[in-house]
């Protein structure tokens, strides 16, 4: 495959791995079809690894009509192979490869080849490549299945509360239980079991999907075996071998039933259905959601019991699901968010502002390991964080709900005062000197009551911001904890309560997925971003590269002493009587000197890629620029410039003085080579690039044109026919055209003249 | 006016900007290296730093970090050869940086906004 031909592929690969438009799953299926094609497979099958890591779960085939599907296979033959990181053979030419993300083993595909055709090269770098997207998809699909998955937790719980916190009957209470259970945690077949008081017999209500009835019995038998465990310890069961019956759901749940503070029965759910419509096992998280909703249970059923103790319970309750529709609306927030920034400042407002907001300050550091630093990055104070989160509407959507935040809130948090002041903080990262430092190194929330009575703290810091009580929590994303908040209430000195510590851990928790989530997006766009340079450095030849850094490397050298002649013939100059001879020695060399740091710039504007700073720019009114400036030379070599310049403006999205450079250099040209006379044609109309409008400059001159042995070597840089030339005209011409995006044509016809033809995307 | 330490490698460098530096007012000491640089920080009392970033066998950043930690006030600025430091996480920590030039104006213009900015605070 000839190079250019795989920076194609692999920049559909990349295309397709970043089209937010595609299910995660369908953009695995499309790089799996590309892969196939690109090395002759007649299949290609991506398995996915659970969580947990015992099985796959799903297929996706670059064949078949299906884009996923379900699977049940054990992983104990496959991940040792996996594992060690090499291709196993599997008869047949068959062979399988493991697909990591950061270390961690995130699924196989196996690779066919077509009949009759050699496998592939495993070390292959584009299919190493192409697997490396894979798995950072399959990474990021798991984490928005996990977010998602959250999301759903929480407006179940969200649902669930608001159906059952209404005075009614105890019956009707258990009645609602069973049915949002079932409805709410993907439960295959749910039973709620009531032990009442001896005499009274036992009671158990079931509720089933159509499929599973033929088993009910066996389940019957089984939830009566794990609620009388946990009718004695009074603790919650999770079961994931279930191994009775191979039609039977896996894994299961019993969370205790309490009433009045006591256990009177428990509730049982068996299978799960994932929000992906896979089947998986139950875990430690469903487990703590199911144990959330039977709070609520117990706080209704509590509720029906006394009446007047009903309102304060309603009211506790009202304040729990209050929480709850918050976080929930904070995660999606988040989660749809993703630009880091504008993730940082949402997450310090929603701390400190909102319907039931916990805290008055909270300040965000950042962490560099390199200089054990933490570097204060953000604060927001209830001020700053005002009116930017609404409170939820009467009967507003809550899956549609989300907040925004505009770049001039985002600039009037940073430019407050706090947050500068906040900015100007450093915290070490030891924790012999910093409690801070400990939420970071052991990964956990700190709280300290009372900043007088801690022994390690920085005092100078906590002084300075006035700070005797405090809690920090740390943000984890991709394993790792990147920042610190810390929150306070300096203005009411409240006291942070438990409360408050749970809303602090639980919102860092999703801060911190989000970050993550943010991070993986960015790190496609950088991808991409290596690889168009990577094309770029094709373009341009390797050999101007390294000429290019040869150059800089000399420009860097050479600026030195240029400064100090500089600087000091600025000083003979101001020290010796304005017009004297001397005077114009000292003038003319800061003059040159000024023309040479000049160039020294411009010999690094190709030798090092520039970010050009984008506007929208009047071609025109740029070449009359230009042509001004060289107005002088015009005049002196007689030349006729012809302009074809209609009256329309045309725009281009561009560096304008970058782009007044490359007329420069051109018309100088062409100028240099009429220097008896001549006429150039100047001429701007609409055109296209790459089946794109752009804007089209062609200067024609009647200079002779370029001796054809020589025409090869024209972008050379440092290539020149003229005594006093550079040779670096051209080459920057095309480094900055490029740059732009854009294109340069030449026409060259010896004996008689040159034309040059500029293509830049258009901008309307 | 102030009281400048000036640390660059090359000594004419050094000489161009302290007197430049002394005709404007300003107490002006040099030192050519890290350790110098450690030593004069140590023997007075400054109100700025200029800091080349190229120093001759040590990196100017570094330096930076280490005056940053260690003596929070000084304000530094940075001067190199030119503006590609810009983009490096760790000039961040300085409160200027100038493009070094025969034409000492931005300079001298960077050093009277951070000494004023001092003054208010
Ligand atoms: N319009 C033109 N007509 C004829 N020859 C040209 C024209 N433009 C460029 N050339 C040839 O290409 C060579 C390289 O051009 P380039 O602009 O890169 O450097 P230069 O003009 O020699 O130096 P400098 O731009 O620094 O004055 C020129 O020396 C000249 O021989
Ligand atoms: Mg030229």
């Amino acid at each position: 495959m000839v190079t250019q031909d795989r920076f194609d592929i692999l920049s559909s690969a990349v295309h397709i791995a970043h089209s937010g438009s595609l299910s995660h799953h369908a953009r695995l299926k499309s790089l799996s079809q590309l892969l196939s094609k690109t090395f002759h497979l007649e299949s290609a099958s991506i398995y996915i690894l659970d969580s947990d890591k015992h099985c796959f779960i799903a297929r996706i085939a670059s064949s078949g009509p299906e884009q996923v599907q379900s699977c049940t296979i054990p992983a104990d033959d496959l991940v040792p192979h996996a594992i060690s990181q090499h291709a196993t053979l599997s008869g047949a030419g068959t062979f399988s490869l493991p697909l990591m993300d950061s270390g961690r083993l995130l699924g196989m595909i196996y690779l066919c080849p077509e009949r009759d055709v050699p496998s592939p090269d495993t070390h292959d770098r584009l299919l190493q490549d192409i697997l490396k997207l894979m798995a950072g998809l399959l990474r990021s699909a798991g984490i928005v299945e996990e977010s998602g998955r959250r999301i759903r937790d929480l407006s179940a719980l969200n649902d669930f509360g608001f159906g059952i916190n209404r005075p009614m009957k105890a019956e009707a209470v258990l009645a609602k239980t069973l049915r949002g259970v079932q409805g709410n945690t993907g439960s295959l077949c749910t039973l709620l079991r009531l032990n009442p008081p001896a005499g009274r017999g036992k009671k158990v209500y079931a509720k089933c999907v159509t499929a599973l009835k033929p088993h009910l019995a066996t389940l019957h038998e089984l939830e009566a075996e794990y609620s009388a465990r946990v009718m004695e310890s009074g603790m919650p069961l999770l079961v994931t071998d279930i191994v009775a019956d191979p039609d039977l759901p896996a894994s299961s749940i019993c969370v205790p039933l309490k009433f009045a503070g006591n256990v009177t029965g428990t509730i049982t759910v068996f299978g799960r259905k994932g929000g992906n419509g896979l089947y998986r096992n139950y875990d430690e998280e469903d487990r703590e959601l199911l144990e959330n909703m039977m709070v609520l249970v117990d706080n209704a059923l509590e509720s029906t019991l006394s009446a007047q103790r009903m309102e304060a319970l309603a009211r506790e309750n009202d304040k729990k699901l209050r929480e709850i529709a918050l976080l929930y609306r904070i995660s999606n927030t988040m989660l749809s968010t993703i630009n880091l920034n504008k993730l940082i400042h949402l997450i310090l407002t929603a701390l400190t502002a909102g319907p039931n907001s916990c805290f008055e300050r909270a300040m965000l550091f950042l962490i560099n390991e390199r200089t054990g630093i933490m570097q204060g990055m953000l604060g927001v104070t209830q001020e700053t964080a005002e009116g930017i989160l609404p409170a939820m509407e009467e009967g507003e959507d809550i899956l549609l709900s989300r907040w925004e935040i505009s770049e001039e809130q985002m600039t009037r948090q940073s430019d407050s005062p706090f947050s500068r002041k906040v900015r100007g903080a450093r915290l070490e990262l030891d924790r012999s000197k910093n409690v801070t430092a400990r939420a970071v190194l052991d990964r956990r929330c700190i709280h300290v009551p009372d900043v007088a009575r801690e022994k390690v703290v920085d005092r100078d810091f906590t002084d300075r911001f006035d700070i005797t009580s405090f809690a920090s929590a740390p943000l984890i994303a991709r394993g790792k904890v990147v920042g610190v908040i810390l929150v306070d209430n300096p203005f009411s000195r409240k006291s942070i309560t438990r409360d408050n510590l749970r809303y602090l851990q639980l919102f860092t928790n999703q801060a911190g997925m989000a970050i993550e989530n943010s991070m993986l997006y960015n790190r496609i766009e950088d991808t991409d971003r290596h690889l168009q340079e990577a094309r770029d450095r094709l373009l341009q030849g390797e050999k101007l590269a390294m000429l290019g850094e040869m150059a800089a490397s000399i420009a860097h050298e050479l600026k030195n002493p240029l400064v100090s002649i500089g600087g000091f013939a600025r000083r003979l100059g101001k020290k010796t009587a304005q017009g004297s001879a001397e005077w114009k020695y000292a003038d003319i060399i800061t003059r040159e000197v000024e023309r040479l740091e000049q160039m020294l710039t411009d010999i690094l504007i190709f030798s090092r890629k520039k970010v050009v700073s984008s506007a929208k720019c009047d071609v025109a009114e740029i070449i009359e620029e230009a042509l001004a400036i060289l107005s002088d030379q015009v005049q002196k070599s007689g030349v006729a410039i012809g302009k074809d310049i209609p009256a329309e403006r045309m725009f281009v999205k561009g560096d304008s003085k970058q782009l007044k450079q490359v007329f420069l250099n051109l018309i100088a040209n062409s100028l240099q080579a009429m220097p008896g006379g001549g006429r150039l044609g100047i001429s701007l109309e609409q055109g296209t690039l790459d089946d794109a409008p752009a804007i089209s400059v062609r200067l024609a001159d009647t200079g002779g044109g370029i001796q054809l042995e020589l025409l090869n070597r024209i972008f050379d840089p440092f290539f020149t026919t003229k005594d006093h030339g550079t040779g670096l005209g051209l080459p920057i011409v095309q480094a900055i055209v490029s740059n732009h995006g854009g294109k340069l044509r030449i026409n060259n016809q010896p004996g008689v003249g040159v034309e040059f033809t500029v293509l830049l995307p258009a901008n309307h | 006016m102030a009281r400048i330490l000036i640390i660059d490698d090359e000594a004419s460098i050094r000489l161009l900007y302290s007197q430049e530096l002394s005709e404007e007012g300003h107490e002006v000491a040099e030192a050519a290296n890290a350790a110098e640089a450690a030593e004069k920080l140590a023997g007075g009392t400054f109100d700025l730093v200029v800091l080349d970033v190229k120093l001759k066998n040590e990196s100017g950043l570094d330096l930076l970090q280490k005056i940053v930690k260690e003596r929070h006030n000084i304000p530094v600025i940075i001067c190199s050869a030119f503006s590609c430091y810009k983009d490096d996480f760790s000039a961040w920590l300085a409160d200027g940086y100038v493009v070094k030039s025969g034409d000492m104006t931005e300079l001298k213009e960077e050093i009277k906004r951070i000494l004023e900015k001092r003054k208010g605070q």
